[in-house]
């Protein structure tokens, strides 16, 4: 699967995405704080939505829900996963 | 202390410099750690700061099975031990033995929320590198089954190396089999090579223990993901959030009046009572008055405190304070803080004390101390009788400002000033504080819901309430009773008071006279070149100061000090007070623009003891409090001189 990277903040809310990295312009603590949160290259996110004022941003990835704001969304670089932008949230089908 | 529990016994060279051993809980911040730790300790906790920082602190003892005794450390949630705040910087001098007044931990334990192990794992590395004896705790085990995830703990715990224990923190049972494992700490296994701590290889020894244990991840909640459909929807989710803070505001504010109320009701009687048996003089009065009157300023706000953190644990447990967060963070963005700090500015429109003490729920220090140092600004419910007496003063009832009730509308903007302030205040502390400190980014996680644990928060409750009545009782006792002697002495004779023609059996008449000469009218007399140019004359610099107590008392004094008819309603008695002396004597002094001075002087000035003592806890010293204290008066006199100038200039 050959996908296009782009950064994290610029997915749309429902999208999902494989991380291929973070992005040079990270300051050193805020990216090993990425790592720390679990946000390392193979590692599926999937927007789950936006703030009502556009900032933050809830993601899923490595099994939590987490909050983002974009001035860290945008470190974050990903590949889109087609599959997985077409399939609904696993989750919300299981009664 | 058994022989295996001896720390001079202890495996991997961990030795424990207090007398009791101490086990140390470490965690992801939502990891369950609390209340782990409050099923171990119950109620035998301390609360505090740690030494000369503002990052709260936990502590509390656990008797073990064997009979021994250990000392347990909750320590701040982290996601790593490459501090990047002054909280997470704590945690790893705190388990490297080398943070000054607190002992070594002999051994940690670190928790667990099965249903997000990956993200715990890469902490547990850390830890382990520590090469101190450890132990892996999980919580929410019981939700990563019912979500049909899975997990075999003993192949678990031979792939990380060391004992794996589940617990639940919700049950009263829940801590057991931690307590069984915690006398032999210092047997405990130990991985035979620590996992490497660097990103990529942490991230494959991460993989391969999750796959020896036949880790499946739980699905997603598909009950959060619905509730969360429509509570963090951008229309319903923010109405539904206005109602809650709505709800959340009325019960501080409203429920706990009557309670409040109650109390005061109780001392005036208990004061009665006790001048009634003893007569009324001067020492009387001062236990009557000033002792009484001190603990009654106590109780009252113990009812407003306790109320706050049932809610705040309520919501906090249930899993709404980070939808809450999540949908104020932009809003709180603008004054430099992060979406947490809503509530502590919620809390002090009650009050800034409750306010102060709600930051405690905020992981970062930095944010905290620029929130606890701003929220005083917030219009707190003991401004409500000043601005209604001075608005009352300063406009008549009938007038229309675009169709709007004045006065409301000058209520209004005295509650928005208020709020403004705050924030910029917040503003200014924390680019100060980033001077010293790496920006933090802003990472939240967003638990699924679930059922607020009953014990958890009454330990939640009963901790700052005890907190504030066995640290702040003191000082806001002490600071009423020197007041009530600043405006009580010295005692007048019957015969100095008759030979001033005042009748000794006029209470009133007497009180106006004590307070005319005592101390504080000494005070205020001398303050006078400082209020001159606000318009302020003597009796009101006499109020500003008796305000300190709590700000209500301004309304009481300055109907005293006029010898109002009725003192709780002084405005007519007010309007007609003349300046008794000085270049403007004979003049009145309640003129619009000394009114006006007055309303925004209270807006900035942290008039208030308690919320001085408060912050004294809370920072852990007089450095912060003195210089708020400090800067917030200049700051109160220049803004006021302003109003004074430009009202004066109109009217």
């Amino acid at each position: 699967m050959s996908g296009t990277t782009r950064s994290l903040v610029e997915l749309p809310a429902g999208a999902s995405a494989t991380v291929v990295g973070l992005s040079d312009d990270a300051e050193p603590h805020v990216a090993r704080r990425l790592v720390d949160l679990g946000l390392v290259p193979g590692t599926e996110v999937t927007v789950v939505r936006r703030a009502p004022l556009r900032d933050p941003t809830l993601y899923r990835f490595a099994d939590t829900a987490m909050c983002l704001r974009a001035a860290q969304a945008r470190l974050v670089t990903v590949r889109l996963s087609v599959a997985a932008a077409v399939a609904p949230r696993a989750g919300v089908t299981v009664a | 202390m058994s022989a295996h529990c001896d720390p001079g016994g202890a495996q991997a060279g961990s030795t424990a410099t207090a007398e009791r051993p101490m086990v140390a809980l470490v965690g992801a911040p939502n990891a369950g750690k609390s209340t782990i730790f409050n099923a171990l300790t119950g109620l035998r906790v301390k609360t505090g700061n740690y030494p000369g920082v503002t990052v709260g602190r936990s502590q509390g003892s656990c008797t073990l099975p064997d009979g021994t005794a250990v000392d347990v450390e909750d320590l701040p949630g982290t996601y790593s031990l490459e501090p990047i705040s002054i909280d997470e910087r704590i945690v790893v001098d705190l388990l490297h033995g080398r943070l000054d007044g607190v002992g070594e931990p002999g051994a940690v334990v670190v928790v667990a929320d099965a249903t997000t192990l990956r993200t715990s794992l890469r902490l547990l590395a850390g830890v382990l590198a520590l090469g101190r004896p450890t132990a892996l705790v999980l919580s929410m085990h019981d939700e990563l089954v019912a979500r049909g995830g899975r997990l075999d703990l003993d192949r678990l715990a031979r792939a990380v190396g060391i004992p794996v224990v589940i617990a639940d923190g919700r049950k009263r049972s829940g801590a057991a089999e931690l307590r069984d494992l915690l006398p032999g700490w210092a047997t405990w296994t130990a991985p035979v090579v620590a996992p490497p701590t660097d990103p990529e290889g942490c991230t494959s020894w991460i993989g391969s223990v999750l796959t020896t244990a036949g880790y499946s991840s739980a699905q997603e909640s598909a009950l959060t993901a619905r509730i969360d459909r429509v509570l963090l929807h951008p229309v319903a989710g923010v109405a539904v959030f206005f109602a809650v803070m709505f709800g959340f505001f009325q019960t501080i504010f409203a429920l706990a009046a009557p309670a409040q109320d109650a109390i005061g009701t109780g001392i005036e009687r208990l004061a009665t009572a006790v001048t009634g048996t003893f007569g009324d003089s001067a020492p009387v009065r001062l236990v009557s008055d000033g002792l009484l009157g001190g603990v009654g300023g106590v109780l009252v706000f113990v009812p407003q405190i306790a109320l706050l953190f049932v809610l705040i644990a309520a919501l906090e447990q249930v899993g709404y304070l980070s939808r809450a967060a999540f949908l104020m963070d932009r809003v709180m963005a603008l004054a430099g803080l992060e979406g947490r700090a809503f509530v502590a500015l919620l809390s002090s429109f009650a009050c800034a004390i409750p306010g102060i003490m709600a930051t405690r729920t905020m992981p970062s220090a930095r944010e905290r101390l620029a929130t606890m140092l701003s929220v005083p600004l917030v219009t707190c419910s003991a401004r409500l009788p000043v601005y209604t007496l001075l608005i009352s003063m300063l406009i008549p009832a009938d007038a229309r400002w675009a169709g709007m009730s004045a006065r409301g509308a000058t209520m209004f903007g005295l509650y928005l000033l208020g709020a403004v302030s705050m924030m910029l205040a917040a503003r200014v502390a924390t680019l100060v504080g980033g001077a010293r400190h790496t920006l933090m980014p802003f990472t939240m996680e967003m638990p699924p819901y679930r059922l607020p644990a009953l014990r958890s928060v009454v330990v939640a409750v009963w901790l700052p309430v005890k907190g504030f009545l066995h640290k702040m009782g003191t000082v806001i006792v002490a600071s009423t009773i020197v007041l009530w002697a600043l405006l009580n002495l010295p005692v007048q004779s019957a015969a100095e008071l008759r030979s001033h023609g005042v009748d000794p059996g006029d209470g009133s008449a007497v009180a106006a006279y004590t307070m005319e000469h005592s101390v504080a009218a000494g005070i205020g007399r001398a303050a006078s070149p400082v209020f001159d140019p606000l318009g302020f004359d003597w009796r009101t610099n006499v109020a500003v100061i008796s305000s300190l107590a709590a700000r209500e008392t301004f309304v009481a004094t300055m109907g005293q000090i006029t010898a109002a008819s009725d003192p709780s309603d002084p405005s007519q008695a007010l309007e007609d007070t003349t300046f008794d002396r000085g270049p403007h004597a004979g003049e009145p002094v309640f003129t619009s623009a000394t009114l006006a001075a007055l309303l925004v002087f209270f807006v900035y000035a942290l008039q208030c003891m308690a919320t001085i003592a408060t912050l004294r806890r809370e920072t852990g010293g007089w450095r912060w409090p003195l210089t708020v204290f400090g800067a917030y008066f200049a700051l109160a006199w220049a803004m006021a001189f302003l109003a004074h100038t430009a009202v004066g200039a109109f009217a």
